[in-house]
């Protein structure tokens, strides 16, 4: 009879075996890393821009202050903590096509889903399709060695709540490598199956010897049942066309991934890292955006699904997988680009991101509307600093953990020029975009408002690469990196 | 992955007149386009059996399956798993990626659903064929791993299968009882890929197809007709060899089809390809729009079992005080929706219906761009090639000195000759429903330009003029356009991709036979599962 658990054996991805003598090696491994912290990545992303169309983003979010002691605007009021271990970096812009060609990380006229892929890739895209893979995914290349995670790609809002958007769909923003092209990754956004991804086979602090084995047991059980369905699909293979072997392939390949990461061994819960404690289940998923005789409808269950509390989770649980190394690149991508995430009962605006940064159309009981938008981005800054200031207080070899880390916060769009439509000042702009960098790892510099006018952001997403170890000089089409940042 | 079919998919590109599916006389201007599978002037040759590629289930599949296989009523599947992109049926497999967010929510989804079904004395019951005699009765385990084995698989599993499941038994009992064997055995079986995916099998045909087995037949039938694995009953059937012959599948099918399952199965395929699945407006309006058009196509397919170009042309309509105020037509004065007719009100059939009107809008107003594109796009089944990138499509023309009214705006469009081969395509058909909001409410200015009336005069390019949805109807019905789209739209829902070349004979056959039988939607299906190559299919390369 077969024996269908293999309790001493992992099996890799390609179908090979591992022994024993590897799995000490990786203990090995983190028992080293406690000693010589290694190096983070870490990519936050909001879906908006940096003001409306009536807005001053010099008011509501560019510091006045160039340097050190930089003014907090209202949009970036939240950091106010973790401030001193910030960047700003300002005046960033991405080129735009002109005459119908795009230039080298560059995009094309139109504004939405167009300019996130040389935004996050630095390759240029004439029709908003990713070229090059991102940069979680070539830090997590870099930096991941024996981790579980490789790279964590993460989303807290759940949807994209407009016509008939489904949980987990909309624009992807996450790709990987795959041959000669690139793969989308589809990220997490439910902060239980995330718990349970990272910490499902962590043993809980304070249990009976009885209770830590019916864990093990049931952390054994899924194991055997996920090997022997890898070991199906590898058969069923045999029966199959080529077409339909492919597809077989890239499943089995996440089942046997995922088999991986059930048998992985937690690391020892000691130090910082400590099982969290279970999120249980996950806010209700809100409807889709609905209209009523011409007005957007604002219910507190239309397009939110308790977004606040799940950043909240999300950021906690990302800061224990990197405490407890189980990940060392992260993508946490708060918003999706052009955001319907109805904001009414995140910041009491009765109207949604996107319109925020639209002159606060809807925005029924905000008249401030040059201050609409920066209300919207704050409420990112408050997860964003929570998070920070967690990988801060984390001790480790080196400092602390942010301080072994690059950590950067990426927008949708800037504040200027619509080429689209010729207005000086639009939100469907990628002039004046803005980046935020934190972490000490490579020499990085916090602290400082940096005024980097024409500089693609990529050049801020390249600087924060080279900080944490990756050698090349460009990201996609885009070189140099932003001067005084580290 | 990206399909080579969905690479070979007909776009058009908007150089010149769109060809119309209308059988005719060969127009010398117009030759036959050969890539478009839906042209009606291609020389005819035999249908082939389709390609189709391995597909995993939708969320919505799994949902129906686990209902039947384990009586799960807690939707685990639509909450745990995320959903799918509707292009606009939630099938399409080229946008089925593999994911650790899906398989670790697959698993997820297993291992909550059979703790809650083992949890039930009720519901484990209904699954077992036996009752253990104690903890190491591996008789009984082989039992039920056979008989749920083959519901899960639907198709019956060999010794050595049952075997090597069974051999799970070993690891349960290091501290478990007889039952966690059994629920080892099911969470194996529910992750099994014959039953995540749907693996057709069968033997080669000499002409380098394979001719499906009973099983993978009665499979396929029972996805596309009530959108779930095939049960018990329908698998016996398969296995005494009731679908043995093509008559023999048309008559289960019927069966299936007149279900409630099956009735509930057309009215999905008429809300995700009409537009209706999740409509933009509040609550209980959504639920009256739903309820009007869902009427209307369950009295033409089931009711009545009319021409489906009733669809179309129907005089009444199904609609409460409520919604007979908002569209303007006499009250009934009674409780709930009725039937009542549109008098001469220029509605007529669904396009008059709020659910289809709430499609192809622009912020919080009508799109004739986009109402147009949806209407060539739906029901033509046309491709519109998307904007070049130098041009914006995110904002509705600008108001100028010189373009006040809606309709001046738009010629905007038609004033740059590389805009207006594609907008003429579309803007003319949305200007000829302008008189009806995106609630479907009746309007004869602009709201905000009381000086700017609003005529209704619209233009299916290559086709005709017309005035409003009823004009239009009567253009499409006289046309006879809609055969070869709704027959194509058919295909890919029971495809799950976008019709290719090679697809074009069946297509054209089964829009003759539609045409010839008096164009009755459940005849149409049941041409299709009857059809010789529907129990073929040819292996994408």
């Amino acid at each position: 009879m077969k024996t269908l658990s293999r309790r001493t054996l992992l099996r890799g991805a390609g179908g090979f075996a591992l022994g024993l003598p590897l799995l000490e090696a990786m203990f090995d491994n983190r028992a080293f890393a406690q000693a010589a912290a290694p190096k983070r990545y870490l990519l936050g992303f909001a879906g908006c821009s940096l003001g409306g169309y009536d807005g001053n983003i010099a008011q509501t979010f560019v510091p006045t202050t160039v340097g050190a002691n930089y003014d907090l605007k209202a949009a970036l009021a939240n950091l106010a903590p973790v401030k001193p271990l910030v960047s700003v970096v300002t005046g960033l812009r991405i080129p735009w096509a002109v005459n119908g060609v795009v230039p080298a990380g560059g995009k094309a006229v139109q504004f939405h889903y167009y300019q996130v892929a040389p935004l996050l890739t630095g390759m240029r895209s004439t029709d908003g399709d990713f070229e090059g893979p991102t940069t979680e995914h070539l830090a997590g290349d870099l930096l991941g060695g024996n981790t579980t995670f490789r790279t964590l790609v993460t989303r807290v809002q759940v949807s994209s709540y407009v016509d008939a958007a489904q949980p987990g769909t909309g624009q992807s923003i996450s790709y990987r490598r795959n041959g000669t092209s690139v793969q989308s990754v589809p990220p997490r956004y439910s902060p239980q199956q995330l718990f349970q991804a990272l910490f499902g086979n962590f043993t809980s602090t304070g249990l009976t010897p009885d209770q830590v084995a019916e864990q093990a047991w049931r952390v054994e059980q899924r194991k055997s049942v996920l090997d022997s369905v890898g070991d199906r699909m590898t058969r069923l293979k045999t029966r199959l066309g080529v077409a339909d072997q492919r597809r077989v392939d890239a499943h089995l390949a996440e089942f046997r991934e995922l088999e991986q990461r059930v048998a992985a061994i937690p690391p020892p819960m000691v130090g910082t890292c400590l099982k969290p404690m279970d999120p249980g289940a996950d806010p209700a998923v809100g409807g889709n955006q609905q209209t009523n005789d011409g007005n957007i409808t604002y219910s507190q269950n239309l397009g939110y699904s308790g977004e606040d509390a799940r950043a909240r989770v999300m950021c906690d649980l990302i800061h224990m997988a990197i405490a407890c190394d189980l990940t060392r690149s992260v993508l946490l991508q708060f918003t999706n680009s052009q955001s319907f995430l109805n904001m009414s009962s995140i910041s009491g605006q009765r109207s949604d991101l996107h319109e925020l940064s639209h002159g606060g159309f809807g925005n029924l009981n905000d008249p401030d509307t040059t201050q609409a938008l920066a209300k919207g981005i704050n409420w990112h800054m408050k997860h964003w600093a929570y998070l920070l200031g967690k990988l801060r207080d984390t001790p480790e070899a080196g400092g602390n953990v942010l301080s072994n880390m690059a950590a950067v916060f990426s927008f949708e769009g800037g504040h200027g020029f619509d080429p689209a439509d010729g207005r000086m000042v639009s939100a469907h702009s990628t002039e004046n975009m803005a980046m935020l960098v934190a972490g000490g790892a490579g020499g990085l510099r916090g602290g400082q408002h940096i005024r980097a006018v024409g500089a693609h952001p990529a050049q801020v997403l390249l600087t924060a690469l080279r900080a944490v170890g990756y050698t090349s000089t460009s990201l996609g089409e885009v070189s140099g990196e932003i001067p005084g940042l580290r | 992955m990206r399909s080579a079919l969905a690479l070979a998919l007909f776009t058009t590109a908007c150089t010149g007149e769109i060809r119309i599916p209308v059988p005719g006389a060969a127009d010398p201007l117009n030759p036959v386009d050969p890539s478009n599978p839906l042209d009606p002037l291609q020389p005819e040759t035999p249908a082939l059996p389709a390609v189709v590629e391995l597909r995993r289930l939708t969320r919505g599949e799994l949902d129906l399956t686990l209902m039947e296989l384990v009586g799960d009523t807690s939707h685990a599947a639509l909450t745990l798993l995320p959903g799918e992109e509707l292009t606009p049926f939630d099938n399409d497999y080229a946008k089925q990626q593999a994911s650790a967010v899906w398989v670790e929510a697959a698993e997820r989804l297993v291992e909550q659903v059979v703790g809650e079904t083992l949890a039930s004395p009720a519901r484990t019951a209904r699954i077992m064929p036996c009752t253990p005699t104690g903890n190491d009765d591996v008789v009984c385990l082989a039992q039920f791993t056979k008989s749920f084995g083959r519901r899960a698989l639907h198709r019956p599993l060999s010794d050595e299968e049952v075997t090597e499941l069974t051999s799970l038994h070993a690891l349960a009992r290091q501290r478990g009882t007889i039952m966690t064997s059994v629920s080892l055995v099911m969470k194996r079986l529910l992750l099994d890929p014959e039953l995540l995916f749907r693996v057709e099998t069968g033997t080669a045909t000499a002409d380098g197809a394979v001719a499906l087995d009973a099983y993978a037949l009665a499979s396929r039938l029972s996805f596309f007709v009530l959108g779930r694995a095939p049960d018990t009953s329908l698998l016996d059937v398969a296995a005494a060899g009731g679908l043995s012959t093509p008559h023999q599948v048309r008559e289960v099918a019927r069966g299936l089809l007149d279900s409630s399952e099956g009735r509930a199965r057309v009215e999905v395929f008429h809300a995700m390809w009409l537009g209706y699945l999740s409509l933009p407006h509040d609550a209980m309006f959504n639920q009256r729009a739903a309820t009007e058009t869902s009427a209307l196509v369950r009295k033409v397919v089931f009711e009545d079992k009319a021409d489906y170009r009733t669809l179309l042309t129907f005089s009444k309509t199904f609609v409460d005080d409520t919604m007979a105020a908002h569209y303007g037509l006499t009250p009934a004065g009674t409780a709930g929706p009725h039937w009542l007719d549109y008098g001469a009100t220029g509605r007529q059939g669904i396009l008059s219906h709020a659910a289809l009107l709430s499609n192809g809008t622009k912020q919080t107003d009508t799109s004739p761009t986009l109402r147009g594109k949806w209407i060539r796009n739906r029901l033509f089944c046309q491709e519109i090639a998307p904007p070049p990138p130098n041009v914006t499509a995110d904002e509705p023309p600008p108001e100028t000195a010189g373009a006040v009214c809606k309709k001046q705006r738009y010629a905007a469009h038609d004033e740059v000759q590389s805009c207006a081969g594609c907008h003429l395509q579309m803007d003319p058909i949305g200007f000829g429903l302008e008189q009806f909001d995106r609630t479907g409410r009746f309007r004869s200015a602009e709201a905000a330009h009381p000086e700017c009336a609003i005529t209704g005069e619209g233009k299916l390019a290559g086709i005709g003029d017309f005035v409003g949805p009823k004009g239009l109807s009567d253009l499409m019905v006289e046309k006879n356009t809609l055969d070869q789209c709704l027959v194509t739209q058919v295909f890919r829902f029971g495809t799950g991709r976008r019709e290719a070349p090679a697809d074009g004979a069946l297509l054209r056959e089964l829009s003759r036979s539609f045409a010839a039988k008096g164009r009755r939607f459940d005849e149409l299906v049941l041409d299709y599962v009857s059809h010789p190559t529907f129990a073929q299919k040819k292996e994408a390369l």
